[in-house]
């Protein structure tokens, strides 16, 4: 009996290709555009050095020192800052206003530096003219305590002092946090699954339904071998988005698969079963169950870093409480647990939880489903 | 105008869906200037960085520094139990910052071989600024460490932050403070795919409504003629998406806390009506073949989507790879991008500076009149293959 429900359970539900495709297809296509639009993202960052005008004048052409310091950033090499420019005022404010350089020098009775707006590049251009002037006034003070220094004085090539370290072994690339946070939003869209089941059984949701009550099979059991079907089915589409995004794309889960596996398969369980529950607690419209479901599905891997990666630490920093409870983002907490921390107490916090909104939400649809007597069908 | 009259019949059965995209777009434009937006530019700030320190070095000199970069970053210290992973991960933090044992002893001694280690977010790519704020102090303590031998570090101390004193002045050029281009130009980016979902979900709608054969038939056989008819759906979709620029217009203004129209926004605005009669046309285009409703969510959403993607809606088109750029240029998107960018850095407003952005818009134009034709050949294929 239980071969024979689940089996033309699972013909049924194959061709419903509406759930089909947001369920299975919809997050490969939205993953592929995520690749398409990241390829860069992490390479992009590197500093590169920008356009800045000098102007040339009387004034400027007397500061050797400073002549010298600006070549030392300007020319090609781990120091470069600047490309630099010679030009008039005029042409300075002319390539300012067209946006040909970030900003100019100009030596008119003291350095000035002149720019469009605030940004990183003016800070750099600023602290670099901050540097020059600072240096001058040391080089000052000490020629004023001992002007017998000024043969022997030594000026220091610009110093080496840092080292760039990566904390937990260099595992900087932000990005998979949305594509953990696409694997949350498959796992919450497996509702459309538990929905579903729901609407096919509940006498009051549907026509198809009101007949299977009549059926001579015991609700519970036609109830969870339907549902078995529709878990088969979500499963097996998590894991094929995992493999592809592993694969195809190179995302990368850390080197633990057959623990990514699993949070597929509980978060196949977790998501179809709050479908369930979302669909036995809304007795309105299906447009209405199918609203709710949406925005439920959407807001919640939106939280948990779909969108913007930030967000979610901000949500842990501002209500510590709603990381735990957002089913979303659980799973991508997990994930990222795997692949930063790896297999630890982290993992398996987010892994119990897990499980256990499997079983609250199993067991809620189950009280609200039981003994339920409709006066007219 | 009875065919007219229905179009916006079948709009206002859509309408939730149609607010619920408008709905998103506020949110979306608030978060924008409300947090990524940065001030004005009348007055200049300085970027500062937030930096976590781990100093395992107690002394003058160290103090010092961390001082200094007080005054120029933001110095971040973790509440009990936040890990400085996850912040450093998520762009919480810019830079962590270790200064081990003995690193002051070395850098007195000469000879540096002790060094910082800072590890960087990814995400906020500055790096760099902490450290030439580290090596502007560290350079000026060795110009006193070279040259004034058996110098104390109090000593040493009081005479680098006499000298830090020194700062150059820097001014905002005057054409600049007119217009806040960093506020509204992600908002003007993003409303891109608002008008695509909108109008595909809207356009298509429609066509699916008068498409239904039984209609179709009726409408057939009705005393008014095709051209008539196809003349009032078109009246239609051109007040429709007149009225969705218009009201997106509308709030993307009043959310920026726009003053005036100035040349730049009304750049913008003009790009953006040029956009949305090449977003009609797509929807047009996407209309002629989808069947049904199931599918109209599926199109409306893969084609948005997708083009926001590829096109530097999202992310700006500086970040995206070359290869999907070129694949990019064949959709209006990408040139309705490039015109917004150009436009939000202009301020000289010459025929010279003005070029591209009017070329962007007219192949965004070439583009409508293309989709617009091949919807037009795929109608009259139909209709002739339905006839025979």
């Amino acid at each position: 009996m239980f071969a024979h429900i689940f089996v033309y359970r699972l013909k049924t539900l194959l061709r419903d290709r509406s759930n089909l495709f947001w369920t299975a297809i919809y997050p490969i296509i939205l993953a592929f555009f995520y690749a398409l639009a990241f390829t860069n993202i992490n390479t992009a960052d590197s500093f590169e050095a920008f356009p800045v005008g000098v102007v040339d004048n009387a004034e400027y052409r007397s500061q050797a020192y400073f002549i010298e310091a600006l070549e030392s950033v300007s020319q090609e090499g781990d120091n470069k800052l600047f490309d630099v420019t010679l030009m008039t005022l005029e042409e300075a404010t002319d390539s300012l206003n067209n946006n040909k350089i970030v900003g100019y020098i100009l030596f008119d009775g003291g350095a000035r530096v002149v720019v469009k707006s605030s940004g990183l590049k003016q800070t750099i251009l600023k602290g670099f003219m901050d540097s020059y002037l600072q240096q001058s006034s040391a080089v000052m003070s000490i020629l004023h305590d001992n002007p017998a220094a000024a043969g022997s004085l030594v000026l220091p090539d610009r110093g080496d002092y840092i080292r760039p370290a990566e904390l937990a072994g260099g595992k900087t690339d932000v990005t998979v946090i949305m594509y953990y946070g696409l694997i949350a939003m498959a796992v919450m869209f497996g509702g459309f699954w538990g929905r579903r089941e729901v609407e096919d059984i509940q006498a009051d949701l549907s026509a198809q339904a009101a007949r299977i009550n009549l059926s001579p099979v015991h609700k519970l059991k036609a109830f969870v071998c339907s549902l078995c079907a529709a878990l088969l089915i979500q499963i097996v589409s998590l894991l094929v988005l995992f493999l592809f995004l592993a694969l195809v794309l190179g995302v990368d889960f850390g080197p633990n698969f057959g623990y990514v596996a699993l949070t597929c398969v509980v978060g196949g369980v977790m998501g179809v079963t709050f479908g369930a529950l979302l669909a036995a607690l809304i007795k309105g419209s299906e447009g209405l169950r199918l609203a709710v479901m949406l925005t439920v599905s959407l807001l919640s891997s939106a939280l948990a870093g779909m969108m913007f990666p930030t967000i979610k630490y901000i949500v842990v920093e501002a209500v510590p409480a709603l990381s735990y409870i957002n089913p979303a983002n659980l799973v991508s907490d997990a994930l990222f647990a795997l692949y930063y921390y790896g297999p630890g107490p982290r993992f398996t916090l987010n892994l119990t939880l897990m499980l256990a909104f499997s079983a609250v939400f199993s067991l809620a649809v189950y009280i609200v489903m039981r003994r339920q007597k409709y006066a007219s069908l | 105008m009875p065919v007219f009259k229905a179009y916006f019949t079948v709009i206002r059965k859509n309408v939730s869906t149609l607010i619920v995209y408008f709905v998103v777009f506020a949110v979306m434009a608030t978060v924008f200037i409300k947090i990524m937006g940065g001030g004005g530019p009348e007055e200049f700030t300085s970027v500062r960085n937030d930096i976590v320190i781990r100093s395992a070095d107690n002394t003058p000199l160290v103090e010092g520094l961390i001082d200094f970069l007080g005054q120029h970053a933001n110095i971040v210290s973790l509440a009990e139990g936040d890990s400085l992973e996850d912040a450093l991960f998520f762009g919480r933090v810019d830079d962590v910052l270790i200064i081990p044992e003995g690193f002051t002893e070395s850098l007195m001694s000469g000879g540096g071989e002790v060094r910082l280690e800072r590890s960087s977010s990814s995400l906020t790519g500055s790096a760099v600024n902490t450290d030439l704020l580290i090596g502007r102090y560290l350079d000026l303590a060795r110009l006193y460490i070279l040259n004034v031998p058996g110098i104390s570090q109090e000593a040493l101390v009081t005479r680098v932050a006499r000298d830090l004193d020194n700062a150059v002045k820097v001014e905002i050029a005057a054409d600049a403070a007119q217009f806040k281009a960093g506020d509204v130009s992600d908002t003007f980016r993003y409303m891109a795919y608002t008008i695509i979902a909108i109008l595909i979900v809207g356009v298509t709608s429609i066509m699916l409504a008068f498409n239904k054969p039984e209609v179709s038939l009726r409408n057939r056989c009705a005393p008014v003629s095709p051209a008539k008819m196809n003349m009032q759906l078109f009246a239609g979709n051109l007040l429709f998406t007149l009225a969705v620029w218009a009201l997106l217009g509308v709030l993307a203004y009043i959310l920026s806390g726009q003053t005036g129209i100035g040349p730049n926004l009304l750049l913008l605005y003009l790009n953006t009506l040029v956009f949305s009669i090449a977003a009609l046309s797509i929807a047009f285009l996407a209309g002629k073949f989808i069947k049904g409703f199931g599918a109209q969510s599926a199109v409306a959403n893969v084609l948005s989507l997708g083009l926001s993607f590829i096109s530097g809606i999202f992310v700006p088109q500086a970040l995206l790879g070359e290869t999907v750029l070129k694949i990019a240029s064949f959709t209006p998107t990408y040139w309705y991008i490039k015109a917004v960018e150009t436009i939000t850095d202009l301020s000289v407003f010459s025929f010279e500076n003005l070029k591209p952005v009017y070329t962007d818009m007219l192949i965004q134009l070439g583009f409508a009149a293309a989709f617009f034709i091949l919807a037009l050949a795929a109608s009259k294929q139909k209709r002739q293959s339905a006839d025979g």
